[in-house]
């Protein structure tokens, strides 16, 4: 079987300006793992992995088949209905809604990372965000929660804390502010970490252990007096964050005690980066921002909804284009070949041109409970091909792309 | 007549660390079929490797259904071994192909046809039964990759107990697709073996398919 790759620029009119064809080089492990876990009918107790979600968090899947009087989202689907469609697992569980992805994290997605291929890619070298954002140019305040700080969070030796935090939008990110003071004389660094969100656990989350960006700032640039000041954190290389998924600010000490000890600001009741739960995503709506605290160095976690801590979040966008449907289409069999379409628009509204570089497809991997079918079941979107666009597409303001797989097989 | 054994679990470790065969072009979505036939005292008498050359209309009719995530409204028309079309949507996990031993309607299937294969074949010409091969139990070898491939493997033994010589022509990977509980039998590759195979009474036909993916 050989996948064409096919992208199309068009007008705001959609008259076409340019075509190009591409055979797709880019199928990755990830569909090898996915059809092995069909082929082989693994069950939710022997699951199979790991297999990485576009976060790089590991997961373990299974092909586990449930009742059949209820609609799931099958492995290995591509396929949704619109950018913001969220596909469930399972309607029964819906209120689950760890259940569901975005639509959008889901089918054809384009990006503007040049790294070479490899077959152990796991999610696109930097995903073009969906949306309308433009360019940033520099790096900006993204988010914040600033006010009515009424509590100190605890960090020394293996007490750590950690904030949640879900990005409206797809940037980088550069660094972090936080409030922050010292208790009697740490001496050793307080560090920063950014870590992405474990999607298999089925309740209670915490920070996975992978570290996607780390920076320590030394103990003497820390206030000594109560409140504390404003502290940055800036990361050396920034982090890609994607828009609806949930990452974790977390800082950690090594040394210490309980006289000797930084102390983080936050609010305990008060609503998290000033929102409410319905300003997040459906994704998100079970527990929209949590705060966390380890005593055991970051191997398990507390966490507490509500509250926030006092933190600011900087980073720059490289613009957005709006994800429609992803759509799969045009089952033909004729002669000795065999074929049909996967297909997304792409369209420009953020103001400035975006260079597409790289196409890639996101399908499902499904995980479910050891205990039950009906429950704790998770969707993984996983990077199953990832292809570089020689040269790369230029897509101008109010431009549209259409990107088109076309798996063909003849015999 | 010498007395042949199946295992149970074929020797899948073995596979497991060779190294990955490069037969594929780049961007090739396959598989690589091999086979070696085996005295029962473990020394080969012949073995082969071929690009499989033949993933068929319902590979892709299947692949179809899961990338697209039909619902039952939407549902694919699909041909079954026993050439009935039938309607799937993805409500059960489909393209199961963990055949247990004796079962000789899926899992890897051998017959002695050798018409060449067409995008439209449903299922092998003219399939070998277990009581003339043995079918052992279809196991897995996992999915492993190097610099440009990805694979993993399907594997199957095949005993000879017939008493004679059996030529075996035509290789298939034939696949469960669930409508609603109810499994039905698809064939998803076919493949012809120029000139065949020859097993000798008493010996053991390993068929490994590598489904593979290169960058």
């Amino acid at each position: 079987m050989r996948v064409l790759l096919t992208l199309e620029r068009f007008d705001k009119d959609y008259r076409l300006l340019e075509r190009r064809n591409q055979w797709s080089r880019s199928f990755v492990k990830s569909i090898i793992d996915l059809l092995y876990i069909q082929m082989s009918q693994r069950s939710r107790t022997a699951t199979y992995g790991p297999v990485y979600d576009t976060d790089m968090v590991p997961a373990y899947l299974d092909s586990e088949a449930r009742d059949s009087s209820w609609y799931r989202t099958p492995a290995m689907r591509v396929a949704n209905a619109g950018f913001l469609q969220l596909v469930a697992m399972d309607m029964a569980d819906w209120p689950l809604t760890r259940q569901m992805v975005l639509g959008a994290d889901l089918g054809i997605q384009v990006g503007t990372g040049t790294d070479p291929v490899t077959p152990l890619d796991k999610r696109l070298a930097n995903r073009i965000g969906c949306g309308r954002r433009a360019p940033d140019g520099s790096n900006v305040l993204m988010d914040s929660n600033t006010l009515d700080d009424d509590q100190d969070g605890t960090i020394q030796q293996q007490y750590w804390r950690a904030q949640q935090y879900i990005p409206f939008s797809n940037f980088k990110l550069s660094s972090v502010k936080i409030k922050v003071w010292k208790s009697g004389n740490p001496t050793s660094d307080l560090t920063f970490i950014v870590r992405p969100h474990y999607r298999q656990l089925a309740y209670n989350t915490s920070p996975y252990p992978l570290d996607l960006g780390t920076v320590s700032v030394p103990a003497s640039s820390i206030s000594g007096s109560s409140p504390g000041t404003w502290v940055e954190f800036t990361l050396p290389t920034p982090v890609q964050l994607q828009a609806g998924h949930r990452y974790w600010m977390v800082f950690k000490t090594t040394g210490g005690d309980g006289s000797n000890q930084f102390r983080w600001r936050y609010d305990q009741s008060g609503s998290p980066f000033g929102r409410s739960m319905s300003d997040y995503p459906v994704s998100a709506v079970y527990s929209p921002v949590q705060t966390a605290s380890s005593n055991d160095s970051g191997g398990s976690w507390t966490d507490y909804a509500g509250g926030c801590h006092m933190i600011e979040i900087y980073g720059q966008s490289y613009g957005d284009l709006e994800y429609g449907s992803c759509d799969v289409y045009g089952l033909s069999i004729s002669g000795p070949n065999g074929e049909f379409t996967v297909r997304r628009f792409f369209e420009n509204k953020c103001g400035s041109p975006i260079t597409v570089n790289e196409v890639g497809l996101v399908a499902v991997g499904i995980c479910h409970s050891t205990t039950s079918t009906t429950q704790n079941a998770h969707l993984i979107p996983t990077l199953v091909a990832r292809d570089l666009i020689s040269g790369g597409q230029v897509v101008a303001n109010n431009e549209i792309l259409k990107v088109t797989y076309t798996p063909q097989i003849t015999v | 007549m010498p007395k042949v054994e199946i295992k149970m679990k074929p020797d899948l470790e073995v596979i497991k660390g060779e190294p990955i065969p490069h037969i594929l072009e780049p961007g090739e979505v396959g598989a690589v079929l091999e086979w070696v036939v085996k005295e029962k005292d473990g020394n080969i008498t012949r073995q082969g490797q071929k690009k499989s050359e033949s993933f068929i209309r319902q590979f892709i009719e299947a692949l179809f259904i899961y990338f697209s995530g039909q619902s039952d409204l939407l549902s694919i028309p699909v041909k079954c071994t026993d050439n009935l079309t039938r309607y799937f949507y993805p409500t059960y996990p489909g393209l199961n192909v963990s055949a247990g031993v004796g079962a000789d309607t899926w899992g890897i299937r051998i017959g002695t046809g050798s018409t060449a294969p067409t995008i439209n074949d449903y299922n092998v010409e003219a399939g070998i039964a277990h009581a003339t091969m043995n079918h052992g139990a279809v196991t897995f070898g996992l999915p492993a990759s190097d610099a440009s491939t990805s694979q993993f493997t399907v594997t199957r033994d095949f005993s000879n107990v017939s008493g004679g010589v059996v030529t075996v022509n035509e290789i298939a990977l034939i696949a469960l697709l669930y409508k609603a509980q109810t499994s039905y039998t698809v064939m998803i590759i076919r493949d012809v073996i120029s000139g065949g195979i020859s097993v000798p009474n008493g010996q053991t036909l390993t068929i490994n398919y590598r489904i593979q993916v290169t960058i």
